[in-house]
């Protein structure tokens, strides 16, 4: 029981610390592989954690081009998300927080967005392939051209969402407040363009303070954005063959196809053990970087809501049991 | 529709209040002070501003009797149509933003006048990095004030009007001392403006000092199967 009770308070005092969690998930994988040496029958199933052995270093370097591109895809969603999040929100927001600008560029613009997230992501990377074929560019342009239509598509849609409805829909008590607050640099001075520039900057910092006034959304959404880019990348690389050779025309290799091809070939040869291996590998790399991402979150925000008073808290129970 | 006199006193005709229902279709705003003749005066929101340029005015009652609906419904609409003046409202429970730094919310003047810093609490020095974390919720409070003020000196307005919900509750008896600190520091860099606070308050310590409209509980009516709740304003 006393064991028990101090790994749960282990875990809560860690639970933003990414190197525990790693650990953790270490020792369950060595218990599940122990319990299925021991249990000879195990060893038949196909997707349990020691079926990432089979992989051969072709699903390796497959694994190392997706894992790259999902990252490439994630920080363009981000800033891309974000930025269009915010100017769309901006467009709402008007100098006096009960004057109600006309919305229609705003709503007009979700409504779009959300009809191309809506739009199941093969049909638009089949259209955007041969858009991009149309616009004559090149190869490399052209593979660059689709992850950016991933990172706009599907996770930037999900930031987007969430920095959008933060400033067009706020609670209206948070209105109020962000409205109340004071705003560095804005000048009365009468030149046009600095006018504009300090109106902008005004907007943008309401906007923002808005978006933390809602922050636990936008947590939510950033990892949730990194779900969907290693999603939408493994699709891109199930529907265009090869795709990684776009950046290196007229050589083949079998991992240019990335982990979403070789799956493919792999069902066809019914290699199930690689397949669940690769999914375990995914698995980890999206739990790798989700922690990451979370640590991050923490630092930036989630730490200063944190009540010291638990901790503290803490600190006396525990010194009231060391004197038991 | 709200008025600013000629002395700078800031007064609603009772016409505007009589029977008006507002916000909530269960409540009911009725203005009955009158003299024995029957014949009804303007309510005065605020009295002509003192020399610091503010004018304070507690509106107190029960809870539930509508004095944040008054603010929200009555008196806000009216001063955002008007041209020549600005409002900032802090809500009664506003969100406590607690990663943004004191910094981002206060203008460098405001961090380095030593009586208004006080307030936040720690060195004037380091204060503009502190986080609001770092702070207690009454100085997240008073930093929020100080924030509205800042933000109202910036504006192009000759009347300024700051409605408090219930903001310095916390602040027990010091309360009007913090008033006065506020009111400090708008003196200081006010220009021409004059600065109309409203405080939705519980407490009785500063009744005395400033003028005060109470909120009570009249009658409860029901017109067309609805039940509603008459409130007068004294």
């Amino acid at each position: 029981m006393k064991l028990r009770q101090r790994l749960s308070q282990i875990i809560e005092r860690n639970k933003y610390n990414p190197i525990i969690k790693i650990f953790i998930l270490l020792i369950a994988i060595i218990l599940i592989d122990w319990i299925s040496d021991y249990l000879r029958i195990l060893q038949r199933i196909p997707f349990l954690p020691n079926s990432i052995l089979t992989l051969d270093s072709n699903w390796w370097y497959a694994m190392g081009f997706t894992a790259g591109a999902s990252l490439f895809v994630y920080l363009m969603a981000r800033i891309v998300g974000y930025t269009i999040g915010m100017l769309t929100g901006i467009a709402y927001l008007s100098g006096k927080s009960l004057v109600v600008r006309s919305p229609i560029i705003s709503v007009s613009f979700y409504l779009i967005y959300n009809f191309i997230y809506i739009t199941p992501f093969a049909i638009t990377v089949s259209v955007m392939y041969t858009t991009a074929f149309k616009l004559q560019l090149g190869l490399p342009a052209t593979a660059i051209f689709l992850l950016c239509v991933a990172a706009v598509s599907l996770p930037g849609y999900k930031i987007f969402k969430s920095v959008y409805s933060a400033i067009s829909n706020p609670k209206e008590d948070n209105k109020y407040l962000c409205y109340s607050l004071y705003v560095h640099g804005v000048s009365k001075n009468d030149l046009f363009l600095y006018k504009i520039i300090s109106l902008f900057r005004e907007r943008w910092i309401l906007a923002k303070r808005l978006c933390d006034c809602e922050y636990h959304n936008f947590n939510e959404s950033v990892l949730d954005a990194f779900h969907l880019s290693v999603i939408s990348v493994v699709i891109i690389e199930m529907i265009i063959p090869n795709f990684y050779e776009h950046f290196s025309p007229g050589t083949y290799q079998p991992y240019y196809g990335g982990i979403g091809r070789m799956i493919i070939n792999a069902q066809q040869s019914l290699s199930w053990e690689q397949i669940f291996g690769i999914l375990w590998v995914v698995g980890l790399w999206d739990w790798f970087i989700t922690q990451l991402i979370t640590s991050w979150n923490y630092y930036v925000r989630d730490r200063h809501y944190q009540s010291p008073s638990s901790s503290a808290e803490g600190i006396i129970q525990e010194e009231f049991r060391a004197s038991e | 529709m709200v008025r600013v006199e000629n002395d700078g006193k800031v007064v609603i005709p009772s016409s505007s209040l009589a029977g008006r229902p507002i916000g909530l279709e269960t409540l009911c705003i009725t203005y009955r002070t009158g003299d024995d003749l029957g014949t009804k005066n303007d309510l005065v929101l605020w009295h002509k501003p003192d020399d610091k340029g503010c004018s304070v005015t507690l509106l107190k009652g029960a809870s539930g009797v509508g004095k944040s609906i008054f603010v929200r419904k009555v008196l806000i609409p009216y001063i955002s149509n008007s041209t020549d003046s600005a409002f900032c409202y802090i809500p009664q429970n506003p969100v406590h933003v607690r990663h943004w730094r004191l910094g981002q919310v206060l203008p460098v003047g405001a961090l380095e006048d030593k009586r208004l810093s006080a307030l936040f609490g720690g060195p004037a020095q380091s204060g503009g990095k502190r986080y609001l974390g770092q702070c207690s919720g009454g100085q997240i409070a008073r930093a929020y004030i100080a924030s509205a003020i800042s933000c109202l000196l910036h504006e192009t307005v000759t009347q300024c009007f700051l409605f408090l919900d219930e903001t310095l509750d916390s602040s027990g008896k010091d309360m009007g001392g913090y008033i006065e600190q506020f009111c400090d520091f708008w003196k200081d860099k006010r220009g021409q403006k004059q600065l109309y606070i409203a405080i939705i308050t519980h407490h009785d310590s500063i009744r005395l000092r400033y003028h005060s409209i109470s909120f009570t509980e009249d009658s409860r009516k029901e017109e067309r199967g609805r039940e509603y709740v008459e409130v007068k304003l004294t």
